[in-house]
């Protein structure tokens, strides 16, 4: 995936540092995310995805490492970016007096491209009000009426930063329906960042796992609920746990129990975890997305 | 750019209200003050006239303009940091340039409504009368607008970097006090011998040309580091 030509690239990360004071909130981050993707990012709270967004939308200054968005570097032509890219952030910030029908108006006036059709069916499938001012909107109307703006000017990205965070069940469907809609309909890649995993799992088809500014694993959703097993073994009597095997995501023992969390599980896993400690019982366990995140974030921490 | 004026006119509308008072409200008092006073009510020794009072209601509504100047310049860049529609901008295809000139425009657009108003008023009741003389009036008006323009540069200068638009107003009006008063000292140390009316002329033109040229200055420099920034 990452030797695909520069043209089919949406997104290509090298390298890429960002500090704040001496705090390095994004550390030599690589990532490239092919057009026509859906790409989940997942981190937890402080793990630099806001950052590594920001600097792709050129909002913030990156210290090393190179970022082209669309084949553009964002710190360069950070208008161009813009114009190609729908942005949904996790807070909006829409101007509180602004009517919808204003907010729609002005948001035309300064995109390249305007596609009022789509303006016109996305409003009526949020059923938003053009007449209602955004300083009345509760929050789940404020962040449809973002992504009627991020939606409605055809952007090529959609980056999507947690926008649905906080957000009842019903409003996040709403909003879910919309975005899969448009890029169904589009084939625009996606960048979606969210702490819920279900929402994730949905939409993308690719994940990416970052923490303390590092990328932890990035592969396809399935491939990874496939790959990723954690292995229950049960140690003998007086026997302690020595050599984890190969692709060790995270381990944890509980008395006698040894829940060992591997990536690119086979067969040869078990074998290898048999051979070298001493174990009574071994089972294979499949575990879903949410503890896949969890151990790969846990064993980076335990490890560092 | 019509867009992005017509946001930034809707963004100040409580300063283009504050602006009309400003205008308005002096003369709405000299208009009561002379339906009051004209003959025969009127004192034969103050003869008291529409174009005096036209004449004093300019003067005042240009010097309440100075500090209107602070909280317009103070609310160009901050207020957008303030309530954080800043970040909802930086995420638009508009140019910083696009962005400084739609602010620029309107905010010396609003000091200028005011000026302009003020100054026509003068000129269509005929200048100074009596007992007022030109060139104090125009001294006057040299005060008023090099004030002004030190209070709108460096309210600019601190808007540009600033969250709140308050404190860039504030920052403003302190730099006239600041320099006002350094110059009063000075000229009350250097000059302690020389009658009052004899050292005022070259402190009133050293305080008119620091006032332009650090206006100007900072209005230049707030304008840079707002062209340049790439944070919200």
């Amino acid at each position: 995936m990452t030797d695909a030509p520069i043209q089919e690239r949406a997104i290509e990360l090298v390298g890429v540092t960002k500090r704040f004071g001496n705090e390095v909130a994004v550390d030599e981050l690589t990532l490239t995310i092919p057009k026509g993707t859906a790409f989940g990012f997942l981190g937890p709270n402080g793990a630099g995805k806001t950052t590594t967004i920001k600097m792709l939308m050129g909002m913030l200054r990156r210290d090393g490492g190179t970022t082209y968005v669309l084949g553009l570097d964002p710190a360069l032509d950070a208008v161009a970016v813009k114009a190609r890219v729908g942005y949904v952030p996790e807070q909006q910030f829409i101007h509180r007096w602004m009517r919808t029908r204003e907010a729609i108006s002005y948001c035309r006036a300064v995109f390249p491209v305007w596609n009022d059709q789509l303006c016109a069916e996305l409003l009526k499938l949020f059923e938003l009000d053009e007449n209602k001012k955004v300083i009345h909107m509760s929050k789940g109307m404020v962040v449809k009426l973002a992504l009627v703006l991020a939606l409605s000017h055809e952007p090529e990205l959609l980056v999507l930063d947690e926008p649905m965070a906080g957000l009842d069940p019903v409003v996040r469907e709403e909003l879910l329906d919309g975005v899969l809609q448009s890029v169904c309909d589009r084939e625009q890649t996606i960048l979606f960042s969210s702490h819920t995993l279900g929402d994730v799992q949905r939409l993308a088809d690719t994940i990416g796992i970052i923490d303390h500014g590092r990328l932890l694993v990035r592969s396809d959703v399935d491939t990874l609920l496939s790959t990723t097993k954690r292995v229950r073994a049960v140690m003998k009597d007086g026997a302690a746990p020595t050599t984890p095997p190969d692709g060790t995501i995270r381990q944890q023992l509980k008395q006698r129990e040894w829940l060992v969390t591997v990536k690119d599980f086979t067969p040869n896993t078990i074998e290898q975890l048999r051979a070298a400690n001493e174990v009574d019982l071994v089972d294979v366990i499949d575990i879903g997305l949410e503890d896949i995140f969890k151990d790969y974030v846990r064993g980076r921490r335990a490890s560092a | 750019m019509k867009a992005q004026l017509w946001k930034e006119l809707r963004r100040n509308i409580h300063l283009i209200i504050a602006a009309g008072i400003v205008l308005l409200v002096p003369y709405a008092i000299a208009t009561v003050v002379v339906l009051l006073y004209e003959p025969p009510r009127a004192l034969p020794s103050r003869p008291f006239s529409w174009s005096v009072a036209t004449t004093i209601a300019g003067n005042w509504s240009l010097a309440l303009s100075m500090v209107l100047a602070a909280f317009v310049a103070g609310n160009a860049m901050a207020g957008e940091r303030a309530d954080r529609s800043a970040e909802f901008e930086a995420y638009l295809p508009i140019t910083r340039g696009r962005a400084f000139r739609s602010k620029a425009i309107v905010a010396i657009g609003i000091m200028a409504a005011v000026w302009i108003a003020n100054l026509g008023v003068w000129l269509l009741m005929g200048g100074s009368p009596a007992p007022f003389k030109p060139a104090d009036y125009f001294a006057a008006i040299a005060f008023f607008s090099c004030t002004a323009a030190l209070m709108f540069g460096v309210a600019w200068l601190f808007s540009s970097f600033a969250r709140a638009p308050g404190n860039a107003a504030g920052a403003g009006i302190l730099a006239v006090f600041l320099l006002g008063g350094t110059l009063m000292l000075i000229s009350y140390v250097v000059d302690a011998g020389r009658a009052v009316e004899e050292k005022r002329l070259p402190f009133a033109i050293l305080y008119i040309a620091l006032c332009c040229s650090g206006g100007i200055a900072c209005f230049i420099a707030g304008t840079m580091h707002y062209l340049r920034r790439v944070e919200p």
